[in-house]
């Protein structure tokens, strides 16, 4: 056997396996002492073969198991093969459209009777009139008209105000503001805003809001759902939106450039006479009205008020800005589920009095630095304020109930101490919950048992609470559902706030049980605050 | 937030051990009536083997969980017919073998990826090899799932089903539904097609 003649790969891996002769063994060990390509073809032949072992031993990695359960089961159920069957009928056959159709053709003929006025109603003589020939029309109202009605105005909500600030484009200032006052205020088109040393935030819309940095000035333009335009003479305003409709336009003017909105998150900048603009997430145009240049995520561009802009230079936002932005950009927009004028009822403030640079907490989420007035949510919050050695105390706990304003005060160690409303009185400050919870009068329990055992009785067996579980049901994942309450009752029995601490079901399902239970009325009795949690 | 898979996970601990005292015979007469529980015993005892061989044929997880439903959504729709002439595992391994050759097919209709998935990315072993070691197997068993793509898929599998699963030429003849004798021809066809392609790769 010569090196032109290799041994083949299937004799190599008969010799190793031992399967061969020994007098075939001697002879192909001496071709492959002398042949390097078939000592290398030996060499990864039995790395093949420990390879195969490997894999034979290999575990397959962890899937979601009940996910592919769940599809499977419903791919496989009789319910969707019925839901198939009927779909392939014709839909004039389908017993649930006929019931839906003549409940729905009832129930119109029943509004229009009750809508239409007593003295226009017509008559027997209503077949004849259908006869007739067509009265003259009302005059057609203007296409411009319909769309200015359709308009719906927004009106802001401040969410958070630190510092020297002003909605009213006065100099802010510098001897105190009332931020209690301010957060109360609304924020309308038209509106001047300005700031000093501070920050203000403004809310609008479902979720979205923008922020005005320290020594800004930014006046509302338009202010509706169709357009939204804020015009920046000086500073920096940080813009955080959520979904918008398709025809509604966000800029934001700066100078001579126009900042339009193709994306969800940006702050853009003006000042000396440079509009620096940065994107944290999607994607913004910039325009002079003669060129347009994008700034996508993770981008900026600085281009001098008289500069072509076309000529300005795109540049990567470094790492920590970016990381800064976004952290700036998350921080006192709340996350509400109601729009903002609903936002005004259903929050309330805290005015925070702070040592200067001490970060402080609520619900665990750093939110500012130092004296601020923030919007919180109703229901049970946890304040905390930095002591100075970089560690957090334990805080204290606020009851806060709709449209209330609490103070609180924090001294230099980090204890916080909660303050009357209107007076500088000290309340039931600066204790833990389980504090407050251990010295609390066994009035204050009795109370809780009462009011959990009547919600117990309202809701137990809630036909509509198990409608809301009806998503989950067809994938049987109803088992081991549940979602945490926390829900303060006034003593008429009507809820002061509902908040939902804990859930474990999908969002849409838990606005479901969430609505269910924010109907729930009970009989006069104490207020009492309770955990409630509603398990399938 | 959503955890309810997890809360409701059957897992591998199943809440009720009635039925997983079923034997396989009670099993498939209770999945042929539409017995929830038994439907649910199938799966939780049957999922983990599917996976596996899925997962092990085809040398990634890319589309895994569509393919493990494939063969249940196949399984619970086929078992009407089963007859029994074969254990439930292995005739579970046919539907596989029928699901992943109609990966590879699908795959092989495909312009082929640029950057091959390393398929034990995320395989957790127990006693971690050196650095230098685990990158060697990875390299491996990248060269073996590199050769099994090259080959026919009907030698494949075969090749597949005796050197990494071990099964014997009986069972082979079962799940792709062939005659012993015809398995023992691929099978040495097969081994040809695949120590040459491992000898060969890197030169």
């Amino acid at each position: 056997m010569t090196a032109a003649r290799h041994v083949a790969p299937e004799r190599l891996i008969e010799v190793d396996a031992g399967r061969a002769s020994p007098r075939e063994t001697a002879r192909v060990d001496r071709h492959v002492a002398a042949c390097a390509r078939c000592a290398a073809a030996r060499e990864r032949l039995a790395r093949a073969r420990d390879a195969m072992t490997d894999i034979a031993a290999q575990q397959p990695p962890e899937l979601g198991w009940d996910h592919i359960g769940a599809r499977v089961y419903w791919s496989t159920s009789s319910a969707r093969h019925r839901a198939l069957r009927e779909a392939e009928r014709p839909w004039w056959r389908r017993p649930a459209v006929l019931v839906v159709a003549s409940v729905g053709l009832a129930a119109a003929t029943t509004a229009a009777l009750a809508l239409w006025p007593a003295d226009q109603r017509p008559g027997v003589s209503d077949a004849a009139d259908r006869a007739a020939p067509p009265r003259p029309q009302a005059p057609k109202v203007v296409a411009g008209s319909a769309t200015d009605r359709a308009r719906s105005i927004l009106r802001g909500v401040v969410t958070f105000a630190s510092g020297q600030v002003a909605l009213d484009g006065t100099e802010p200032r510098t001897d105190g503001v009332e931020l209690g006052a301010v957060l109360s205020s609304e924020v309308e088109m038209g509106a001047r805003l300005r700031t000093g040393e501070g920050r203000l935030v403004i809310q609008f819309g479902q979720a979205s809001g923008f922020a005005l940095g320290p020594h800004s000035s930014v006046t509302v333009g338009s202010f509706d759902d169709r357009a939204v335009e804020l015009v920046v003479y000086e500073g920096a305003v940080e813009v955080e939106l959520s979904h918008r409709r398709a025809d509604q336009t966000f800029v934001v003017v700066a100078g001579h450039h126009r900042v339009s909105v193709v994306g969800t998150a940006f702050q853009v900048a003006h000042r000396a006479g440079q509009v620096d603009v940065e994107c944290a997430r999607g994607r913004v145009m910039v325009s002079d009205g003669a060129s347009e240049v994008p700034v996508s995520a993770g981008e900026q561009l600085k281009v001098l008020e008289e500069a072509v802009l076309a000529r300005a230079l795109r540049q990567t936002v470094d790492p920590r800005r970016l990381a800064a932005l976004e952290r700036s950009l998350a921080r006192p927009l709340l996350p509400a589920w109601t729009a903002s004028p609903a936002l005004l009822d259903t929050s309330s403030t805290v005015e925070l009095a702070a040592p200067a640079g001490r970060a402080v907490r609520v619900d665990g989420v750093e939110v500012g630095v130092g004296t601020f007035a923030l919007r919180v949510m109703s229901g049970r919050h946890h304040l905390q304020v930095s002591n100075g050695a970089g560690g957090f105390g334990h805080g204290a706990w606020i009851d806060a109930e709709p449209r209330a304003r609490h103070r609180a005060r924090a001294g230099l160690d980090g204890v916080v101490r909660l303050l009357r409303s209107g007076t500088d009185g000290i309340a039931a400050g600066g204790r833990s919950l389980e504090a407050m919870r251990a010295g609390e009068p066994a009035a204050a329990a009795r109370a809780r048992r009462l009011r959990r055992r009547q919600l117990t009785a309202a809701l137990g067996g809630s036909a509509r609470a198990r409608q809301c579980m009806v998503p989950l049901e067809k994938r049987d994942l109803v088992s081991g559902s549940n979602v945490l309450f926390d829900i303060g009752f006034n003593a008429d029995g009507s809820q002061g706030h509902l908040n939902v601490i804990r859930s474990n079901v999908p969002p849409d399902v838990e606005r479901c049980l969430r609505a269910v239970v924010d109907e729930v009325q009970l009989p006069d009795g104490p207020a009492a605050t309770v955990r409630f949690e509603l398990a399938f | 937030m959503y955890e309810v898979a997890r809360k409701t996970g059957s897992g591998e601990t199943p809440s009720q051990p009635a039925t997983q005292e079923l034997d396989e015979a009670e099993l498939v007469r209770g999945c042929q009536t539409g017995d929830r529980p038994s439907q649910d015993e199938f799966y939780r005892r049957f999922r983990r083997q599917v996976a596996a061989n899925l997962y092990r044929v085809l040398g990634q997880r890319v589309d895994l969980d569509d393919l493990v439903q494939d063969v249940f959504i196949i399984a619970f729709r086929g078992l009407s017919r089963f007859r029994g002439d074969a254990r439930l595992s292995t005739w579970l391994y046919r539907i596989c073998v029928n699901v992943a050759l109609g990966r590879i097919r699908s795959k092989a209709r495909r312009p082929p990826p640029v950057l091959m998935v390393n398929p034990v990315a995320d395989e957790v072993e127990s006693s971690p090899p050196s650095p230098e070691q685990a990158l060697r197997q990875k390299q491996d068993r990248e060269r073996v799932y590199r050769a099994l793509e090259a080959m026919q898929p009907k030698k494949r599998i075969v090749l597949y089903l005796h050197e990494i699963e071990g099964l014997d030429l009986k069972d082979i003849a079962y799940i792709v539904e062939a005659h012993p004798v015809t398995v023992r021809t691929r099978l040495f066809y097969a081994r040809r097609d695949f120590y040459r392609l491992i000898a060969e790769d890197g030169e």
